[in-house]
Order: structure tokens, then C-alpha cells, then sequence
């Protein structure tokens, strides 16, 4: 099944000025179960493409189509109902909301979803497990280590099983021993739970870790390797 | 400031009947009466206020006809401008400040002319004592050694003004000597005093006289007139609203 | 959303308050001072107005009038000619249909003492009545109320000062010494006298903060002297009759008589183009039925010998202000004043002067003849405490009144009318209406800063979580749930604001309501009348509707004060937004 598949996809955007060509037609698919990176140098359109893909941005031409649906057609609503539901995100910062425990922060999505208190709350606790953070459930970002926020972030963006995890350069901010153990969790998930991840990278290491490599230059695709 | 002239033929007549009987009280009040009648004047004036121990003096010029019309135009410094026109028994004042002219009327009459002790009411010329007053003689009596009859005068109707006058006339002069204006309750309100009157023209005329309000404590008002003019013309203009504005 | 999400958001938005603590305790402060002061100075302005509104009717005029309706067009004149008679006739009809009445003849005059001079509006009562219906007449602060019968004055206090009658509380020394020492005839006297005053309770008088120098003002200012503190009613009394026998109390009242009446001739250009042309084609021929022109001098004399029709004649002139109708009779009454008014109502206090009615019926007086110019109308046993009701609206006492005249098969009659105290406060009550719209305008303008404040401070959060914005946008919240978290921390910064605001409001009024302010000592400085009916304590009232409002407004309006800067951040796309540092 087809998770992505994007056709000719263009991003210009306005930089002081100076017409920037993030992206010059790039049309790639990802299939359900994927474990993908986009790979690429500063500037190689990698970050422009998972913001497109994960539909924060809409695209100066060509089109997306997440789960079969084309969301050039979609409101601001209907895109953020869309990514309630069926895309999870990691950032490169975490992006935790600071005034809430690791079990709340992961319940937001859920709760977003309509789930109910309980449920949420299992839910959560669960998720939370699965990174190794069980026993953290009531800390603040702000008490916790970057790998363990990290490993927050990815419990909060898997635990709505979404159809699609895009994580943003996921271990730019960590150390390489923390970097590889936030990798060994969301390839464990991927195996287990069969969720279909896309992240960028300019890191060799997490490259390795990818079972499909895209690499992007000058917002055109350099090259793509299957392993 | 009526009552002013005294026709000298009047006064004639006076003294001759005095000679021969005392006069009736109606024949006395119908030559005060007849005293106005003259067909123009005109004068300088001068007044002099006494009030709280301050002194004032306000000049004027004057034109009066036929005894219903009068203007009066202020020429001291203070007032300079101010003009007052009495034409239809009506009292018009302009002044220079509000550049307007109002009328004087109602509760407005018995306030003080220009702080005089005369009220604009006393200045109105209203109709004949004889028509309003019936008169008594209540004698004779010697103000400042002249001898004069005392009438006593009651109003005929409950609305007058002043319920009340008494009148002083020279038994030889026919001059008006003194009268005072009473209150309904019979307090006196008003006194006026000749000064001096003088033969003008073939007539007497008071050319100075005082008047006081006996409400104001200490106040007094002495008018002084002088180039008196009779039987000028005065041309019509004169009396007319259009010369207050100008 | 639903209801788990709206309480984690709510629960969200409470969290993040404790984020910029020092901001939100700021804000909240400011919310809760204006909430606090908007409570205090609305119960501060209904007390106000409930006790003047109390005043009017329990020291001026009771709940209705009896007046002409002629008199009534023309009220602001004090148009005494508009009288009518048979009072007693009505207060008999008014106390079977249950309300207590005073009739009352008001004039205007000049009243003349030993040492001054002052304008005043002159209410001639009947003591009996007047006791019964208003509460001024106990408040003879010195001396009593007017006799019946008597020609008696009791003026208000500010008159007696300025015309230097009673009993002066602080007299300069020389006027000490002339006119109050000076009045004792004997030794004994001067003693008691001298007993009763020494040197004023405070010597220095605290300066007023902005004064300016007045020139006018002599730079000596003469030594005063004060009537010492807790002289006993006897002490008072005494005091007045030394007073009083110096000649003191005697004044002289200068007025006018207006009367009605139709003139016996009218000169012709004052007929033909004054009289006529203010009136309509009717009353011209009526007018014309009863004057004829003199054949030689044109001049129009009254004709007619019917008295009728003299007297519509003179109802038309009236109608048309034609000066004419109206004589003007000087007047000069003798009186003695034998008490000075200090009541809670300013009115009854300033250039006021209450005469018994009965001492002025013949030529000595006004000629009334048992004439009023109006008749004062309160419920048989009204609560002063209590505003006039409907059970006293004019239309209520016209109606009970019209109920006795039909049972013995009269009417009321024709050119009477009833009307109900707040027409004569139409005045007072647009001024107090205009007081209360300043004031709360200047309050509202208190209530715009804070929220300012409270903008400016949700602005500064919202820029600081424009990553946390963006992020939970990536999480799928809508735009209407992040207006929605950010209104509703607004929100509740004015609902903890207004919650301690309503409270603070609340304790402050405590005490305004049960105690009030004394301010008796600068209302004299402001001679004191300024338009509100109360003399010297300001006391609030509870308003709870304006209370809760209070709440419900500031809250409202910190939650809204949310919505710009939260519409700002909604508008920076996402990737931006995360991209925020």
C-alpha cells in the first residue's frame, strides 16, 4: 500500500528577498512499512520535503497524495485533522509542551483524538514503556535528559499508531551513543508494529540505520538506494 | 426722571388759586400731571451714585418727545455705549459688551438702573397719576422753608405698582417738591427730593434731584441736568430700535 | 472538541498562567484593582443617588404635586400668579384617599438683614402640614420653626450666614465683639456669652492642595473665633434671644407681587402689533369681544362688563406672554427670622426661606386670599427610607383622589395637574445621569488599561510559544482549538483577576454601605451644595447585578484580549512557526 507518493514536487519560498528553489520536482512513493531517510546537506531540500509530505506546507507545484489522498484539495482544517490522525512527528528539538509530565504530553495526541481519560492514559503509559521511559511517566521535559525527551517525542508521535512518522533530523541534537539507541527504538517499532517511518539525516551513522536512502541535492534526487 | 417739567403757566395758576382757596386734590394731581407735557427735550446729565461708601458718576445725553418716548446714551468711560430707548412703554437697554439689545420687562423692571437708586420701572413713563391714583390733601406742610401741599395718592386698583404715593407740591412754585412711593404693606419704599429746579424757557424744571432707595442702607442717587433744550426737534430716528444697535 | 480535550486544554492553559508568573500576577492584579474600584465607585454612585432620590422626596417636595398646569409649563420661573385656591378642600379629599398633603405658595424675593442682603426663594407653608410631610423642619439647627399665623422666617444656613442672622458658628473677632457680645445688655449676659465661644477647634486650617493665592483676599486674615463644641438646646436658645432682641433676627423681605390682571386700556400699536399677533385667529376675537378702540385716540379700552369674559381674556393674554396681563406689586413684608434649617437635604439648606402661609393671606403679605401655587403629596405613613413607588405615582393619587371626588359627585379640577416628583428632578436626574457616564467612562478607561496590560501580556506568551504553537499544530490542533487554549488562559487571568477584585470590591463596600464617608467639612469648602441631595456622608449600596457583571465583563473581556495576538501566530504557517526561536 502506498503511504506517500509524491509527483513533481516543487517548493520555492522567499528568503530575504532571494527566491529560494528548495525543491526543483522530486517525485517519489514510500510504501506501508517503510523505514526510509532523506539524506542530503544543509540546504538539500530534506527538511522541505518531510514538511510538505507531513502537510505543514503546501507545495508551489506538483502534488501529495497521503494515504490515497490528494491534500492539495484539503482545508486547514481537513490538513490538520489529517495530521491528527495519521501522520506523527519527531522533531529535531523535541518540541515537548514544557508545562506538561512525559504521560501528558504523549496523552495530547490521544486526547486530540477524542480518546477517553482512562484510555488515554494506558495508552500513553504504554507507549511510553515501549521507549523505556516507564518508569518517567510524571517527569517535565525540563527534568529530563535529550535522549529521553527524545524518546518522549517518539512515544507521543507513535502512540495514535499513525499511518506515517516523519521525524526531522531526530538525533542532530543528541550524542552518538544516545542517537543510535533513539534509531534502535523507532527501527523496533518500525519491525513491530509496522509503522512507516521517513526521516532526514546528513548523518552517515543514521543513514545505515536506513532500509531506503534517498539522497537529496540542490532539491533534486541525487540518488536512491534500496538495502 | 418724568415729572420733569413744569409748565410755567401751570404754576402761575397755581399760585394765583392758592391766593384765593386751597386747591382740590384732583386740580393739584392734574397739574403734576399736566407738568409733562411738552413736545421735545433734550439735556446733558450727570448722576451721582452714593452706595456703600463708594461714589459714582456716570454722564449721559438725553432726548425725550412727546413724554412716551425717551434715549438715553451713556458717555463716561465705564459705560460709554450703553443706550436705553423707552418707545411704546417699552424699555429697551443695548449693551456694548453683548453688542445686543434686550428688552426690559417682567421681574427685570424693578432691578436698579446702572446702580442708580432708581429701578427701570420708575423709569417707564406709565400713564397719568390722575388716571391711576386717587388723590387726598392731607394738608400742608414746610419742606426747607418752602410751603407746599402734601397729597396722599391710593392706587384705584390693587395691581398697581406702588400701592402708595405721597406728593409734596410747592404751594407757589407748583414744583414737586418731594414724593415718596409706598409698598403694598405701606412701608416706604422710595424717596425723591428736588434739588433745585429752574426756569427754562418760560418753564420750571427740576434740574437736580435726589432719589432714594430706602431698601440700599446709605445709597443715594442726585441727577444733575444741564444744556436742557425744549421743544427741540429730535428726528424720529432717534427713537427707533435700529439707533440702539448702531 | 470534546469535553476531555476542553478540560486538558483548560487544564493547559492554567499550567502555562504559572509560566510568566511575575506577567500573570501583574495582569491579574491590574484586572482585580479595576474590577475592585468599578464595584466601589458604582456602589459609591447608587448610594449616592438612592439617598438623594430619598432626599427629594422626604425634604423637598414628597412623592407628587398638586400644581396649575400653567404653573407647571413655566415651573423654572416660579410663576406665582399660576396659583390656585381651595387647598384645604384637597388636603381633605387627599387625606380620605389616604396621602398626607402641604400646601405651599412659592415666591421669589430679596430678603433684607441688618448686615446683608440676599436673593431668595421664599416657601410659604403651613407649619402643621409641612412638620407632617417633610423632615427638613426638625433639622432647625437653632432657633424653631416658624408659628402659624406669624410673620416668621426660618431661612436655610448658607442664607443665615451670607445675611448674618442666628447663631454664627465662627464669627471673625470684630464681629464677635459688635454684633454677638455686643448684643448682650448685660453684664450677666456678656458672660454667658463670652462662655459660649473660644478659640476655633482647629487653628490651622489645612490648606487646600492647589489653591492658588487668591488676590481678592485680604493677606491679613482676621482671627475667628468658634461656638464651642456641645452647647446644650437651653445654652442655644438663650444665646438666640440675645440675639434676637439686638435686632439680629429682624429682616425685611422685598418682593413683587404677580398678579393677573387685564389691562384697562392697551395702546393701539401695542394692541395691533403685539397682542394680536401672538395669538391665533380665536382668541384675536376674543381678545377683540372685550376691548374697543377709542374713537379719537385708537387706543383699546376693556369694554366688557362680564366678568367671564374678562377672565378667558386674561387667561389668553397669559397663555400668549403678553407682559401686559401681569402687574407687578411692590412688596415690602416685616419679618422676623426665628430659625435656621440644616438638614440632610442641601436644598432646604441654601437661599431657602420657609414663612407660615396663613401670615401672608392680606395686603400685609401676598394677598393670597388663600391662594397656593402648589400642594406637596406623600403617602399617609410613607417610609422616608423608601423612594416613591408606584403606590405614589401621580397617576396612582390622581386616580385614589378621583375615586373620593366621584363619591360625592365631583371632579378634579380642570386646570390641576398631578405630577410625580421626578418630573420637577428632571434636573437633578439628567445631572446625576451625566455624573454617573463620566465617571464610569473614567472607570471604564481604568478597565481598558488593564486590559492593555493583559493584550500585552498574552501577546508576550504567545510570541514566546510560537514553537509550542507550531507543534501543537503539527499534532493536528485546528485553529479554533489553539484560539480557544490561548482565550482560555486569558480568560481565566480575568476571572482569578475579577475574582479578587469582586472580593476586594465587596470588603471595601462593607463599610462604605454601614458607615459610609463624613465629608461634612468639604462640602462646606464647596459651599455646600454640589447637586447631590446629601450634606455631609456619602454612603454606597450593594449592586450585585453590577457586581456579577463586573466579573462576567472583565473576564470576557481578558479572555478576548487573547484573540489578536493568537490570530497573529495562526497566521505564520506552521514550518515557520517551528522553525521559531
Amino acid at each position: 500500500m502506498t503511504v506517500v507518493e509524491t509527483s513533481d514536487l516543487t517548493k520555492d519560498y522567499a528568503l530575504n528577498g532571494i527566491t529560494v528553489n528548495a525543491l526543483r520536482g522530486v517525485s517519489l512513493s514510500f510504501q506501508a512499512g517503510e523505514f526510509a531517510a532523506v539524506a542530503g546537506p544543509s540546504g538539500s531540500g530534506k527538511s522541505t520535503f518531510l514538511h510538505l509530505v507531513g502537510c505543514l506546507d503546501v507545495p508551489t507545484a506538483g502534488s501529495i497524495a497521503v494515504g490515497g489522498i490528494d491534500v492539495a484539495a484539503l482545508s486547514r482544517k481537513e490538513l490538520a485533522l489529517l495530521r491528527r490522525r495519521s501522520i506523527g512527528f519527531i522533531f529535531q528539538a523535541y518540541n515537548l509542551i514544557p508545562v506538561l509530565t512525559s504521560l501528558e504530553n504523549v496523552s495530547l495526541p490521544l486526547v486530540l483524538l477524542g480518546h477517553g481519560k482512562a484510555e488515554a492514559r494506558e495508552m500513553a503509559e504504554r507507549a511510553l514503556a515501549e521507549v523505556g521511559l516507564g518508569d518517567m511517566t510524571g517527569r517535565r521535559p525540563k527534568e529530563m535528559s535529550g535522549g529521553q525527551q527524545q524518546r518522549v517525542a517518539i512515544a507521543r508521535a507513535l502512540v495514535k499508531k499513525p499511518a506515517l512518522i516523519l521525524a526531522d533530523e531526530p538525533t542532530a541534537n543528541l550524542d552518538s551513543k544516545t542517537g543510535r539507541e533513539v534509531l534502535e527504538i523507532m527501527l523496533g517499532l518500525n519491525r513491530s508494529e509496522g509503522t512507516t517511518f521517513i526521516f532526514s539525516t546528513h548523518d552517515r551513522m543514521v543513514m545505515d540505520f536506513a532500509r531506503r536512502l534517498v539522497e537529496l541535492r540542490d532539491g533534486r534526487i541525487e540518488s536512491e538506494t534500496l538495502r | 426722571m418724568k415729572r420733569m417739567i413744569v409748565s410755567a403757566l401751570a404754576a402761575f395758576i397755581l399760585a394765583a388759586s392758592a391766593r384765593a382757596q386751597d386747591p382740590s386734590a384732583a386740580e393739584l394731581l392734574a397739574r403734576v400731571d399736566s407738568n409733562e407735557v411738552y413736545s421735545s427735550i433734550s439735556y446733558k446729565g450727570r448722576m451721582t451714585i452714593e452706595y456703600q461708601g463708594k461714589r459714582y458718576v456716570k454722564t449721559f445725553e438725553a432726548f425725550a418727545r412727546g413724554g412716551s418716548d425717551s434715549y438715553v446714551e451713556f458717555l463716561n468711560p465705564e459705560d460709554k455705549g450703553t443706550k436705553y430707548l423707552k418707545t411704546e412703554g417699552r424699555l429697551y437697554v443695548y449693551s456694548p459688551d453683548s453688542e445686543e439689545v434686550m428688552l426690559i420687562s417682567g421681574h427685570l423692571l424693578k432691578e436698579s438702573m446702572m446702580g442708580s437708586d432708581l429701578s427701570y420701572e420708575d423709569t417707564i413713563d406709565n400713564e397719568k397719576l390722575s388716571a391711576r391714583y386717587v388723590p387726598t390733601l392731607a394738608g400742608k406742610e414746610t419742606l426747607e422753608g418752602r410751603e407746599a401741599w402734601v397729597l396722599d395718592l391710593a392706587a384705584r386698583k390693587k395691581t398697581e405698582s406702588y400701592p402708595r404715593q405721597k406728593l409734596w407740591v410747592d404751594v407757589v412754585t407748583g414744583d414737586l417738591l418731594r414724593f415718596e412711593l409706598y409698598a403694598l404693606s405701606g412701608s416706604k419704599l422710595k424717596e425723591y427730593v428736588l434739588l433745585k429746579a429752574q426756569a427754562i424757557g418760560g418753564r420750571r424744571f427740576p434740574v437736580e434731584f435726589e432719589m432714594r432707595d430706602l431698601l440700599r442702607k446709605g445709597s443715594r442717587t442726585v441727577f444733575l441736568m444741564s444744556d436742557v433744550v425744549l421743544d427741540a426737534r429730535v428726528p424720529d430716528s432717534v427713537f427707533s430700535l435700529r439707533n440702539l444697535e448702531r | 472538541m470534546n469535553a476531555a480535550a476542553f478540560r486538558d486544554v483548560a487544564g493547559m492553559a492554567l499550567r502555562n498562567l504559572g509560566r510568566h508568573r511575575v506577567k500573570t500576577v501583574i495582569t491579574t492584579a491590574a484586572v482585580a484593582i479595576s474590577a475592585a474600584l468599578y464595584i466601589f465607585m458604582d456602589g459609591w454612585i447608587l448610594g449616592m443617588n438612592l439617598e438623594s432620590r430619598r432626599n427629594i422626596a422626604a425634604y423637598e417636595m414628597g412623592a407628587a404635586k398638586i400644581q396649575t398646569k400653567a404653573y407647571f409649563d413655566k415651573k423654572d420661573e416660579l410663576p406665582m400668579y399660576e396659583n390656585f385656591p381651595g387647598w384645604e378642600t384637597l388636603a381633605r379629599d387627599l387625606a380620605k384617599a389616604g396621602f398626607d398633603s402641604a400646601p405651599r405658595f412659592t415666591f421669589t424675593g430679596t430678603l433684607y438683614s441688618r448686615a446683608g442682603t440676599a436673593p431668595l426663594v421664599f416657601n410659604a407653608v403651613d407649619p402643621e402640614s409641612e412638620r407632617r410631610l417633610l423632615r427638613y423642619v426638625p433639622y432647625v439647627e437653632s432657633g424653631r420653626f416658624p408659628r402659624d399665623g406669624a410673620l416668621e422666617l426660618a431661612v436655610g444656613s448658607l442664607a443665615a450666614e451670607k445675611l448674618r442672622v442666628g447663631i454664627p458658628d465662627r464669627p471673625t473677632r470684630s464681629e464677635y465683639e459688635a454684633e454677638i457680645l455686643g448684643a448682650a445688655a448685660t453684664e450677666e449676659d456678656r458672660a454667658f456669652v463670652r462662655s459660649l465661644y473660644g478659640p476655633p477647634r482647629t487653628s490651622k486650617e489645612p490648606r487646600k492642595p492647589f489653591s492658588v493665592p487668591d488676590k481678592a483676599a485680604p493677606a491679613f486674615e482676621e482671627e475667628k473665633l468658634a461656638l464651642k463644641e456641645g452647647v446644650s438646646g437651653e445654652e442655644r436658645e438663650r444665646l438666640w434671644r440675645i440675639l434676637a432682641a439686638s435686632g439680629r433676627m429682624d429682616v425685611r423681605i422685598s418682593t413683587v407681587i404677580d398678579v393677573k390682571a387685564a389691562p384697562d386700556s392697551i395702546r393701539k400699536n401695542k394692541f395691533e402689533q403685539e397682542l394680536l399677533p401672538s395669538l391665533d385667529a380665536g382668541a384675536q376675537a376674543l381678545v377683540r369681544s372685550a376691548y374697543e378702540p377709542d374713537p379719537a385716540t385708537g387706543d383699546y379700552y376693556l369694554a366688557s362688563a362680564d366678568d367671564a369674559l374678562t377672565s378667558r381674556v386674561l387667561e389668553t393674554m397669559v397663555a400668549a406672554d403678553y407682559p401686559g396681563a401681569i402687574r407687578h406689586i411692590n412688596q415690602l413684608i416685616d419679618a422676623v427670622v426665628v430659625g435656621v434649617v440644616n438638614s440632610p437635604n442641601p436644598k432646604t439648606n441654601g437661599s431657602v426661606g420657609y414663612i407660615p402661609l396663613s401670615a401672608l393671606q392680606d395686603e400685609a403679605g401676598l394677598m393670597l386670599g388663600g391662594a397656593v401655587t402648589e400642594i406637596l403629596i406623600r403617602k399617609a405613613g410613607a417610609d422616608d427610607a423608601e423612594i416613591p413607588g408606584s403606590a405614589e405615582s401621580p397617576a396612582a393619587i390622581r386616580a385614589a383622589l378621583d375615586r373620593v371626588l366621584a363619591a360625592d359627585g365631583r371632579t378634579f379640577p380642570d386646570n390641576l395637574d398631578v405630577r410625580g416628583w421626578k418630573d420637577y428632578s428632571a434636573d437633578y436626574l439628567a445631572a446625576s445621569a451625566g455624573d454617573e457616564v463620566s465617571t464610569r467612562v473614567m472607570i471604564l478607561f481604568l478597565f481598558v488599561l488593564s486590559f492593555i496590560g493583559i493584550s500585552n501580556t498574552m501577546l508576550m506568551a504567545i510570541l514566546e510559544r510560537t514553537k509550542e504553537t507550531g507543534m501543537l499544530r503539527a499534532l493536528g490542533m485546528t485553529d479554533g482549538q489553539v484560539l480557544l487554549a490561548y482565550t482560555l488562559e486569558a480568560g481565566l487571568i480575568g476571572a482569578i483577576g475579577s475574582a479578587i477584585g469582586i472580593l476586594l470590591g465587596c470588603l471595601i463596600n462593607i463599610p462604605m454601605v454601614a458607615y459610609g464617608i463624613d465629608y461634612s467639612a468639604a462640602a462646606r469648602e464647596m459651599g455646600g451644595d454640589f447637586g447631590y441631595r446629601i450634606v455631609a456622608l456619602f454612603r454606597s449600596a450593594w449592586n450585585p447585578p453590577v457586581i456579577a457583571a463586573t466579573g462576567v465583563v472583565a473576564t470576557v473581556l481578558s479572555a478576548v484580549a487573547a484573540i489578536p495576538p493568537t490570530l497573529r501566530a495562526l497566521r505564520m504557517p506552521v514550518t515557520e512557526s517551528l522553525r521559531f526561536e
